[in-house]
C-alpha cells in the first residue's frame, strides 16, 4: 500500500536509510525527521561529492551541501542546475575563488542581485562575461558592464535580451559588421538602427536585415532581390515578403532559396503546385509536409521516386486514408514508419502494420493514440527496447496494458512510468525499493511533491 | 561444460576529479564504479552459448578484488550467470595486469573450464593483457579481439573473427579449450531483469584468497608486480580553441578553418 500522507513516507524514507529516497523526501520532511535523513546522506564525502554533482539532486539538499565547506562539493554546487538563487548567493558571500564566482555567474538561477554584484565589482574578463551571457542579468547590469567595459562585451550585450535600445544603437555605432548583424536581429532592435542599415553593404549585415519582419516593404523588395543567395534565401524565409516577389524566389536559380521559399507555411495552393514539380527532391519534400497542400498534389507526391518525399506526405496531417493506405505498402519501411506514427492512421491500418517485422514501423504502431490496447499489450512484450518505449509513452496506454511493464527490465522505462497518469498509486509505490536508485528516487519524489501540493 | 567469464569493476572519473596525495592515482571519493562494458559483451556471450545449449552449461564469472566489486558481481549474476567468485585478500593489493591473469589462471585450474572469456580491455586501465596473461599462464590458445564467435558447448574448435587495421576482419578457426577476449559490438548485452535483480541479491557469492589458490605472498600483490605506477597527471591541454564572437561570427571562422583545412 502506497503511503498515505507526509510522515508516512517520510518514515519509509528513514527506515530505508537509502540515500535517494532520503534525498527525495527531504524537502517536505520537517525538524528531527529532516536532520536524521541529513545523516543518511552525509555520512560519507564520496555520497556527497556525488550527490553536489547529480542533476536531480532537489534544491533543498544543495543547500545543505554547501554549508559543509568544502571546495570540491562547493564547485559542483555551483554548477549543478538545481542549485536556487539563495544558495548561490550564499556560495558567493562565502567563497573568495574566482572559478567559483565565475560558475556562478553563469548559473541559470543567479539572481539579479548577485549579477548585479558581481558586474560592479569583478576585474577578471571571463566572470563578467559570463555575466554578460546569463539571462538573468537585466538591463542595468549590462549598462553597468558596458560602462566599466566599453566595447569589450559587445558581442554578448548584443546577443543578451535585456539589452535596452539605447545601448544596442551605442553598440550598433561602434561594432563590427558581426555585431552589427546580431544588434539587427534583437527584438528591441530600434527602428531607426533598422532604416540605417537598409544602407548597409555588408552582406552579413543585409542578410540579417533580410529576416527581420519589422523592415519596410521596399526593403525587403531590394534584399529579395540582392546579388547575393545567402540575403535572397532569408528574404524567402520572411513572412512580410507576399505576392510576386515571392513567386520569384520560387524560380530562383538557387536550390536554398527554393528551399526557404517552400518551408513556408503560408504559400498558395498555386505556387504548392510549382514547388511540388521542382527538381530538387528537398524542395518538394517541404511542400510535401505544407497542411494546406490539396489532395490531388499530395496524391502526386505520394508517388514520388524520393523515399523523403513520400515519408512527408505520411506524415502531413492533411493525407486522406487512401493514401495512408498506399503508404503503408512501400518499400521503404521509413515511409511506413512515418504511417504507424500519423494520428490520422485509421485502426485497421494499424492492425495491419503491426504485423509489420521493422522495428520503426512497430515503435510508430506502439506510440499511436488510435492503437487498440490488445494490440498495445503484445507491443509491450516485444524484445525490442524502443518498442516497449513506443508503449510506455502512448498517452492512451491503458492501466492493465501498463502494468506488466512496471516489471520491465530497462530502468528509465520504470522511470518514465512513474508519473503515469493511468495508473494508480498502488502501482507506482510498487517501485519505491527498485534496483535502480534513479527510479527509487523519482518514485519518492512523485509522492512527496503529491503531499507539497 | 563449464564457461569460465573473467570480469572487472572498473573506475569511471568524476568530471572535477582530485589527485591522491601520493600522487600515483586518483582520490577513490571522485571515482564512480561500474563493471566494465567489455565484460557485459563477454558474459553475454557465454550466456548466448549456454541459452542455444541442450545439455546444461553453467558460466561462472570471476573477478579480483575488494569487497565493493560484489555489485559487478551480482549484476552479472542478475543477468543469468549461475555462479560467482570474488578472489581477495590484503595481499593482492597491487597486483599488475600479469598478477591479476596469474590468479584467475588459479581460480581456472581449480575450476576447470571448457571456455574462458574476458573483455579485451578494461575502460580504466586499458592494458589489454589480463586476458592474453591468463591464457598464457594456462598454456591454453588464445584469441584477442574476438568480434564473431561460432560455437557451441563442448565443441572442441571454435571459429571466431578478429578485426584487424583498415576495416578487415580475420577467420580464425581456435582449438579449445581456449582463451578468448571479446570486442564490443559482438551480440546484445541483456539488462537484468527485475526478478533476476531479486534473485542475485540472494546468491552467496563465493569468495577465495590467495592461500585457497595455493598462491604464496611472493606471487601476488606489490611482491609480483613487474611495474608499478611511479606518478599520474593531467598533462598540458592541446590546441583546442573555443570559438568567440555572434553565431554568424562563429559560422564565419568556422568555415575559414574548414577552408583552410581543406588547404582552399
Amino acid at each position: 500500500m502506497s503511503p498515505k500522507n507526509v510522515n508516512q513516507l517520510v518514515k519509509i524514507a528513514l527506515d530505508s536509510k537509502d540515500m535517494y529516497a532520503a534525498v527525495a523526501v527531504h524537502e517536505i520532511a520537517q525538524g528531527k525527521d529532516r536532520v536524521n535523513l541529513e545523516k543518511i546522506f552525509c555520512n560519507e564525502r564520496r555520497k556527497i561529492l556525488k550527490l553536489a554533482r547529480w542533476e536531480h539532486t532537489p534544491a533543498s539538499v544543495l543547500k545543505v551541501l554547501s554549508q559543509l565547506h568544502d571546495e570540491a562539493v562547493q564547485l559542483r554546487i555551483d554548477k549543478n542546475p538545481s542549485t536556487d538563487g539563495a544558495t548561490l548567493k550564499q556560495q558567493y558571500l562565502e567563497v573568495g575563488s574566482s572559478k567559483l564566482i565565475d560558475l556562478i555567474a553563469q548559473h541559470s538561477n543567479a539572481s539579479t542581485e548577485v549579477l548585479l554584484e558581481i558586474a560592479s565589482r569583478e576585474d577578471d574578463l571571463q566572470i563578467v562575461k559570463a555575466v554578460c551571457t546569463n539571462p538573468n542579468s537585466d538591463d542595468w547590469i549590462l549598462i553597468t558592464v558596458d560602462q566599466r567595459f566599453p566595447t569589450y562585451f559587445d558581442r554578448e550585450i548584443a546577443m543578451h535580451s535585456n539589452t535596452p535600445a539605447a545601448l544596442l544603437e551605442t553598440i550598433y555605432a561602434r561594432g563590427s559588421a558581426y555585431i552589427k548583424a546580431a544588434v539587427i536581429t534583437h527584438a528591441s532592435c530600434p527602428s531607426s538602427i533598422l532604416l540605417k542599415a537598409a544602407y548597409e553593404s555588408d552582406v552579413t549585415i543585409l542578410r540579417h536585415l533580410a529576416g527581420n519582419d519589422r523592415i519596410a516593404e521596399g526593403v525587403l523588395v531590394r534584399l529579395a532581390e540582392h546579388s547575393d543567395p545567402s540575403v535572397r534565401r532569408v528574404a524567402a524565409s520572411n513572412p512580410m515578403l507576399r505576392g510576386t516577389e515571392l513567386d520569384k524566389l520560387a524560380r530562383d536559380k538557387v536550390v536554398a532559396v527554393r528551399r526557404a521559399v517552400a518551408s513556408r507555411s503560408d504559400l498558395s495552393p498555386s505556387l504548392l503546385g510549382y514547388l511540388a514539380k521542382d527538381s530538387y527532391h528537398w524542395v518538394r519534400l517541404w511542400v510535401a509536409r505544407n497542411p494546406a497542400m490539396p489532395s490531388a498534389l499530395l496524391a502526386v507526391l505520394a508517388k514520388d521516386d524520393h523515399m523523403d518525399v513520400r515519408r512527408a506526405v505520411a506524415r502531413n496531417p492533411k493525407c486522406t486514408k487512401d493514401l495512408l493506405k498506399l503508404l503503408a505498402q512501400d518499400d521503404i519501411s521509413w515511409v511506413r514508419a512515418a504511417v504507424a506514427y500519423q494520428e490520422n492512421a485509421p485502426v485497421d491500418l494499424l492492425m495491419e502494420l503491426q504485423h509489420d517485422d521493422d522495428v520503426d514501423v512497430l515503435c510508430g504502431v506502439a506510440n499511436n493514440a488510435h492503437t487498440p490496447q490488445t494490440v498495445l499489450q503484445r507491443l509491450s512484450e516485444s524484445i525490442k527496447d524502443d518498442i516497449r518505449r513506443g508503449v510506455i509513452l502512448n498517452s492512451h496506454a491503458s492501466r492493465k496494458t501498463l502494468l506488466p511493464l512496471l516489471q520491465d527490465p530497462y530502468y528509465l522505462h520504470r522511470l518514465l512510468l512513474v508519473g503515469n497518469k493511468a495508473l494508480l498509486d498502488d502501482d507506482r509505490w510498487t517501485m519505491h525499493d527498485d534496483s535502480d536508485q534513479s527510479v527509487r528516487f523519482i518514485v519518492f519524489r512523485w509522492f512527496a511533491r503529491k503531499f507539497m501540493q | 561444460m563449464k564457461i569460465l567469464v573473467a570480469v572487472k569493476e572498473v573506475a569511471a572519473l568524476d568530471e572535477d576529479f582530485e589527485l591522491r596525495d601520493d600522487g600515483r592515482d586518483v582520490d577513490e571519493d571522485f571515482l564512480l564504479y561500474d563493471l566494465n562494458e567489455w565484460d557485459d559483451f563477454s558474459l553475454e556471450e557465454a550466456m548466448r552459448i549456454k541459452e542455444e545449449s541442450d545439455g546444461e552449461v553453467e558460466v561462472i564469472v570471476v573477478s579480483v578484488g575488494p569487497d565493493r566489486i560484489e555489485d559487478s558481481l551480482r549484476k552479472c549474476l542478475a543477468k543469468g550467470a549461475d555462479r560467482a567468485i570474488r578472489v581477495w585478500d590484503d595481499t593482492m593489493e597491487g597486483s599488475d595486469s600479469i598478477t591479476i591473469g596469474n590468479i584467475l589462471a588459479a581460480v581456472a585450474k581449480k575450476e576447470q573450464p571448457n571456455m574462458i572469456f574476458a573483455g579485451v580491455q578494461s575502460s580504466d586501465e586499458a592494458n589489454a593483457s589480463t586476458g592474453i596473461s591468463l591464457a598464457n599462464k594456462l598454456g591454453w590458445p588464445h584469441a584477442a579481439v574476438v568480434a564473431g564467435l561460432q560455437y557451441q558447448a563442448n565443441d572442441s574448435k571454435a571459429v571466431i573473427s578478429r578485426e584487424l587495421e583498415g576495416g578487415l576482419s580475420q577467420e580464425v578457426e581456435i582449438i579449445c579449450p581456449s582463451v578468448l577476449t571479446i570486442q564490443l559490438g559482438i551480440n546484445t548485452p541483456r539488462y537484468a531483469s527485475l526478478r533476476g535483480i531479486k534473485q542475485a541479491a540472494k546468491i552467496t557469492i563465493e569468495e577465495l584468497s590467495s592461500s585457497d589458490l595455493g598462491m604464496t605472498e611472493q606471487e601476488v600483490g606489490l611482491n609480483s608486480a613487474k611495474s608499478n605506477v611511479r606518478r599520474m597527471y593531467v598533462p598540458v591541454k592541446g590546441m583546442a580553441e573555443m570559438i568567440e564572437g555572434t553565431p554568424a561570427e562563429k559560422a564565419a571562422k568556422l568555415i575559414d578553418i574548414i577552408k583552410n583545412f581543406k588547404g582552399e
